[in-house]
């Protein structure tokens, strides 16, 4: 199935239902570009499939018009737009954008939906060159041991977390499936440096306990000599243990940064400049995020650091790449 | 530097399957392919699962990254 969704419409289509749904829903405006999302998924996916749906219904100066717009939006150049026209129609195309007639786009439909190879790795490969080398200016130092590696992914889960709560904050349908992605990226990683942690949270712990046998020894034995009975000295022996293990552990444990919150700036507008305020700040700050998950990754193995991205992670990064340029687009359009 | 292993699911979930279930029932194996760069390694993710039908999507697929 294919969830299609406008500014302000999100409804479940048959693949065949597709490319008609997605027509109707751009037409109802016709003096402006019109866009869409589309997604496909199976009750466990959700996949991505179209970033942006541009149907021409105005010739050449629509398409220029909807060119003018995505170059000052969509950060990361044009693979990721699939421009339709009329059957037939010549267009003048930005960059690298594919160029399918209607029922071209209905045959691609269906196909990916059928799971047609090599229709899904055109895809991936057409629609997905990836980002622009680092965009944004790096908000972490690169790490080169194993203790930073796992400082910065501790660093990098909490924005990601702060980032998520103020995308939710924002509202509206891409701010919080931006939002759901963010949270993703943060739960991974999260889980990612609990996994890294493990064994020195083990060593801790052992530690703790063995540093505790003596005191919970020399607590046993004050109290027999305060003629407290055998079981008196074996319990409080005991607490003692279990106290003293606690505390060497808590006090090895890494301290979890606060999410790092984004604090839109007061336009004292309305709402709606409010909005687009807040997605200024927001967008670049979560390019960077992404920009520094990768520059993380790509020096942990350098550091010693073997990490595993996880499956939810690597589709929340590959989700999360057209959506900055989503973000104000879908704040353009309030 | 960071060498990307991509991985892949041995089996493909069953109707009705949960992703826990699922995840719980099948095996990560090495798929042979490799990147040298985050997005590249993300990207073949997704040309991997886009290549075989069976394995479909991108969460059948994952990263280890290692020196």
């Amino acid at each position: 199935m294919f969830e299609v969704s406008t500014m302000d419409i999100r409804k479940t289509i048959a693949p065949a239902d597709a490319v008609g749904v997605v027509m109707n829903l751009l037409n109802t405006d016709r003096d402006r570009p019109q866009m869409a999302w589309l997604t496909w998924y199976d009750g466990l996916v959700r996949l991505p499939v179209l970033t942006a749906v541009l149907v021409d219904g105005h010739g050449a100066a629509w398409i220029n018009e909807s060119r003018q717009l995505l170059g000052e939006n969509d950060p990361t150049g044009d693979e990721n737009v699939l421009v339709m026209t009329p059957a037939g129609e010549e267009a003048v195309l930005p960059g690298s954008a594919l160029t399918l007639t209607h029922s071209e786009l209905s045959d691609v439909l269906t196909d990916f939906a059928s799971g047609t190879p090599e229709v899904g790795f055109e895809v991936s490969h057409g629609w997905r060159q990836g980002r622009p080398p680092h965009p944004e200016p790096a908000l972490i130092d690169v790490p080169s041991t194993r203790t930073e590696v796992i400082a910065a992914l501790t660093s990098l889960g909490a924005r990601a977390d702060g980032m998520a709560t103020a995308l939710t904050a924002i509202g509206g349908p891409i701010s919080l499936e931006a939002a759901d992605y963010a949270w993703e990226i943060g739960a991974a990683i999260d889980q990612l440096v609990r996994r890294l942690t493990a064994p020195e949270r083990k060593r801790v712990t052992v530690i703790g306990a063995l540093a505790s046998v003596p005191l919970a020894g020399a607590a046993g034995a004050a109290l027999r000599l305060a003629d407290a009975t055998p079981v008196q000295a074996l319990v409080m022996g005991v607490v003692a243990f279990v106290l003293g293990t606690g505390f060497v552990a808590v006090l090895g444990r890494h301290e979890q940064p606060k999410p790092k919150l984004i604090d839109p700036p007061e336009t004292g507008g309305s709402s709606i400049e409010r909005i687009r305020a807040a997605v200024s700040v927001l967008r670049p700050a979560l390019h960077a995020l992404l920009d520094d998950l990768e520059r993380v990754c790509d020096a942990a193995g350098a550091a010693g650091v073997d990490i595993d991205l996880s499956p939810s992670m690597i589709a929340a990064v590959q989700a999360l790449t057209p959506i900055p340029a989503r973000l104000t687009i879908w704040a353009d359009h309030l | 530097m960071t060498r990307y292993e991509i991985m892949a699911r041995t089996i493909e979930p069953a109707p009705g399957q949960t992703y826990g279930e699922w995840a719980s029932a099948s095996n990560w194996v090495a798929s042979g392919q490799h990147a040298s760069s985050f997005y590249e390694a993300i990207r073949a993710c997704f040309q991997l699962a886009a290549l075989h039908p069976h394995l479909t999507f991108v969460p059948f697929a994952r990263v280890k990254a290692h020196a």
